[in-house]
């Protein structure tokens, strides 16, 4: 019987190294150089072992030029020995131990003889079964942000601030443990003492949580968080917690939504609530889909109660839905002699649908409509509830194709439609534009576009054109542009000329550094605009 | 039962090594050699040769710089997701749509196309609207949710409305729409932020706002012409406008120059006779040369000019139908547009 196993490994081992022969000389070649490693190709390494040396031929004789320091069946990785200068294509020798010795080896130890290809691959597997069930990965920003805002006018010069940092720390030293954290800060020069009022005026903390995986399935949440299921609702105080069963993942949320006021803390605010996602996932197509239910009071009286869908699919070749609905379940109906009376209803409040489609492989088109109504907090602004805008549904359409005419040249037409019952007339515009990107010679893109639009107060032309171009491998970015806009304002008897000058530029100074500063002057028959916004960022 | 184990494991170990040459599923069929060189399976950026720009998510901006980790979670390449919010949580709530191009590039978060945004949007920006924060009309708790504003001035200057005194907007009644009289491209209220437009106060309308205003009254004055003008419109002599039936629109015949001079009466054309075009244009001086009483407009005569001889106009129009009559009014009546047809 233990014959009977050897016999078997070696058919194997041999059905797996088939074809393969040893020489007394085995001839390789350097397939590639780096600045530490030689690495050389054979037919096989069959014969060759970690420490070997290899040769290479000169006058007749073969000098040591080449220890191995990693190998897989077919190649190997070497250390070149001192004074030794090869080049890709170089003829390399080795010389192979010897069959027995090979039997020897397999049989003391078979587990070397595992077809899998090089070795450091068997070091990565190896760790890879070793490696902790949870792998720390971190990953972040800090960024700082001016917007500076002059004019020659009456209007006063503004100099903004802003600060954000952003921290995504996933199982911090392997442990189960993660945190992530959000947080802007802003403020205007000569205004600070708004930030000395009430420090939330200027700090806004959208995360700062801490995540626990109870196991590879479930997390569990504590803090102020941004569910991504739940993105309409945005930032949550309290626990989440979230348990993934294959294609199915549920969760439920508790605790309080941020001060209405300031964006602080404020557990007056309870809510609670739960969902269900559905993901599936082909080699072309996917759908997603997610329902949720939530929950919001203000000291203990129902505020707002409502369900937000969400769904998207690519069910056919080269075609993307994405559509949510939100609606509310819950309507206080406000009778200030008889007292309020509260009611279920079903009023939606929010639709968004989008569908883009590549029909050809120069053509896409897209479309979207969306109707929303701003969300009525029945206890929480009892003051406002009789503005009449806030109630009102407002709706859009936007519509897109762009059609690629050359390799270089692109056309595009987008339009847009957006109406609020009490708006006086509906906001509607045309764009469109043509493209020429690098432009032979120069490298530099052209855009030539034209914008007509109609709003609420006025009607206007836009003719504008764009030049880009990128320097040292896209490290440095530069573009300028002109619009020429002619407003006309029918009710004032008012038109106005504007001649407007665009620039950009963006500096990745290494390679999670950036800087991009953008101006854009707006010049008038006597009033001139000038805004200077830039940005300075650090990824981690 | 040992060595049954033993044989089992090798079998399997064989096939594993077969099955799982590739990490990056089943559907991927691009060269080892494209990231991989002999030293191993990691990335070696050093022969790293694939061209994203081929896949339906072509890198562009901060994109490039990242580490393909970050989006692709697993060695199966192809499970990464493509769609922003797959990546980068929505702090808009939900309302700012799904596209995050329409307000950022993949260079920077910096919003750096406010005024675009505002020219596709239900309000472009002007004026004091254009040196504005952004959170002074898009208020929120987070400073970056975008509800449903309004677009009438009022939604959002109530606040001012009511607080002016002089005039005091809210007892004097004036409309709510502020763009009547301070236009949305304006930087202040005052000033050169006030506009008559609908109303020019120039040449003879230079006036002071209580020459109108009399009584403090901003809003619902007419502002028909005889509102003030009817005096004038009833002391006319020259001609008599009362007598003469002249509409008591005064823009139809007098401009805003002062002292009522010069005036035309260009709707004479349509509503009378062609005076302003055809055989009579430029054969005139004064409204007197046809109408010989000053007094009465109605009266007129064409035989002034036309040095006929009834004689003669009599045998010229014997025997043609409709009747026959040497007087103006009978012109005419058959000479609506002075030709001699």
């Amino acid at each position: 019987m233990k014959q009977l196993v050897v016999i078997i490994f070696v058919i194997l081992i041999g059905v797996e190294l088939f074809g393969q022969s040893v020489s007394e000389n085995l001839p390789g070649q350097v397939s590639y150089v780096s600045s530490q490693n030689v690495y050389v190709k054979f037919k096989s390494t069959e014969g060759i072992s970690v420490g070997d040396t290899l040769f290479m031929p000169s006058q007749g004789n073969l000098i040591p030029a080449l220890k191995v320091s990693n190998l897989s069946s077919s190649s190997c990785v070497c250390i070149p020995l001192p004074g030794i200068i090869l080049s890709a294509s170089d003829l390399i020798l080795a010389r192979p131990n010897s069959q027995v010795k090979q039997t020897e080896a397999i049989t003391q130890k078979p587990e070397i003889k595992v077809p899998v290809v090089i070795s450091q691959t068997d070091t990565t597997k190896t760790e890879e079964s070793k490696a902790p069930e949870f792998k720390q990965r971190i990953k972040g920003s800090i960024s700082a942000y001016s917007y500076s805002d002059f004019s020659n006018t009456t209007a006063s010069n503004s100099q903004r601030f802003r600060y954000t940092f952003s921290l995504d720390a996933r199982n911090i030293g392997n442990s189960k443990f993660s945190v992530e954290s959000y947080i802007s800060f802003k403020h205007k020069v000569g205004e600070w003492i708004d930030v000395k009022e009430n420090i939330f005026n200027a700090l806004k903390i959208y995360t700062l949580a801490v995540k626990y995986d109870l196991n590879k399935t479930t997390q569990i949440s504590a803090g102020r968080r941004i569910n991504q299921r739940l993105s309409s609702i945005g930032a949550m105080d309290g626990i989440q917690i979230e348990k993934n069963l294959k294609n199915f993942a549920m969760g439920a949320v508790v605790g309080s939504r941020p001060d209405y006021t300031n964006y602080g803390f404020d557990p007056n605010l309870f809510q609670y609530g739960a969902y269900l996602a559905y993901n599936s996932k082909s080699a072309s197509t996917f759908t997603e889909s997610s329902l949720a239910f939530m929950q919001q009071t203000n000291h203990s009286n129902t505020d707002r109660r409502f369900v937000y869908l969400q769904h998207s699919n690519s069910l056919l070749k080269n075609l993307y839905f994405f559509g949510t609905l939100e609606v509310d379940l819950y309507k206080l109906n406000i009778d200030t002699i008889n007292g309020n009376t509260p009611q279920n209803t079903f009023n939606p409040t929010g639709v968004f649908l989008s569908l883009r489609y590549k029909l050809t492989k120069n053509l896409n088109v897209s479309g979207s409509y969306d109707a929303r109504k701003n969300v009525m907090y029945y206890e929480t602004f009892k003051s406002s509830i009789d503005s009449a805008f806030e109630r009102e549904l407002r709706q859009g359409f936007r519509l897109q194709a762009s059609y690629r005419i050359t390799r270089d040249l692109m056309f595009g037409i987008q339009s847009g439609y957006r109406y609020l019952k009490s708006d006086p007339h509906p906001s509607k515009n045309l764009y469109s534009y043509l493209t020429y990107s690098q432009i032979p010679g120069v490298n530099i893109s052209m855009t030539l576009s034209a914008t007509y639009l109609e709003s609420n107060y006025m009607n206007g032309k836009i003719l504008g054109g764009n030049l880009s171009r990128d320097f040292f491998q896209g490290k440095f970015s530069t573009g300028m542009g002109y619009r020429f806009v002619d407003y006309r304002l029918p009710e004032s008897f008012i038109t106005i000329k504007q001649n407007i000058a665009e620039m950009n530029l963006s500096w990745q100074m290494a390679k999670n550094i950036s800087f991009s500063l953008n101006y854009e002057g707006t010049f008038e028959q006597q009033n001139s605009y000038n805004r200077f916004y830039a940005q300075f960022r650090k990824r981690f | 039962m040992r060595i049954l184990s033993f044989l089992i494991f090798l079998i399997v170990l064989f096939f594993a090594g077969r099955l799982a040459d590739s990490p990056h599923g089943p559907d991927f069929k691009l060269s080892c050699s494209t990231c991989h060189s002999p030293g191993g399976w990691h990335l070696d950026t050093a022969v790293y040769s694939f061209d994203h720009n081929t896949t339906k998510f072509p890198l562009s901006g901060q994109h490039n710089n990242i580490s393909c980790r970050q989006c692709h979670t697993t060695l199966v390449f192809s499970q990464a997701k493509s769609q922003c919010v797959d990546c980068h949580k929505d702090v808009h709530e939900a309302t700012a749509g799904s596209d995050c191009l329409r307000c950022h590039t993949s260079v920077s978060w910096l919003v750096n196309n406010i005024n675009e945004i505002h020219r596709l949007s239900r309000f472009p920006l002007m004026g004091a609207h254009r040196t504005a924060d952004c959170t002074q009309c898009h208020k929120s708790e987070s400073m970056v949710r975008f509800d449903v504003s309004g677009v009438n001035c009022i939604d959002c200057h109530m606040r001012e409305f009511q607080a002016t005194t002089n005039p005091n907007h809210s007892t004097f009644g004036f409309s709510q729409d502020c763009s009547t009289c301070h236009p949305v491209n304006a930087i202040q209220w005052a000033g050169s932020g006030f506009n008559h437009n609908f109303f020019p106060l120039s040449k003879a309308h230079t006036l002071q706002c209580i020459d109108c205003h009399e009584t403090g009254t901003y809003s619902g004055l007419n502002p028909d012409c005889a509102a003030c003008h009817q005096p004038e419109y009833n002391a006319a002599k020259n001609p008599d406008h009362i007598v003469s039936g002249f509409p008591n629109n005064c823009k139809l015949c007098h401009s805003l120059n002062p002292g009522w001079k010069p005036a035309s009466y260009r709707q004479h054309d349509n509503q009378s006779f062609p005076i302003y075009s055809g055989k009579h244009d430029g054969e005139w001086n004064s409204c007197t040369d046809c109408h010989t009483n000053p007094s009465n407009y109605k009266v007129f005569s064409c035989l002034n000019c036309h040095e006929h001889n009834q004689a003669s106009m009599d045998g010229k129009h014997k025997g043609e139908a409709g009747g026959y009559s040497y007087n103006s009014a009978e012109c005419l009546r058959c000479h609506p547009n002075g030709k001699a047809d």
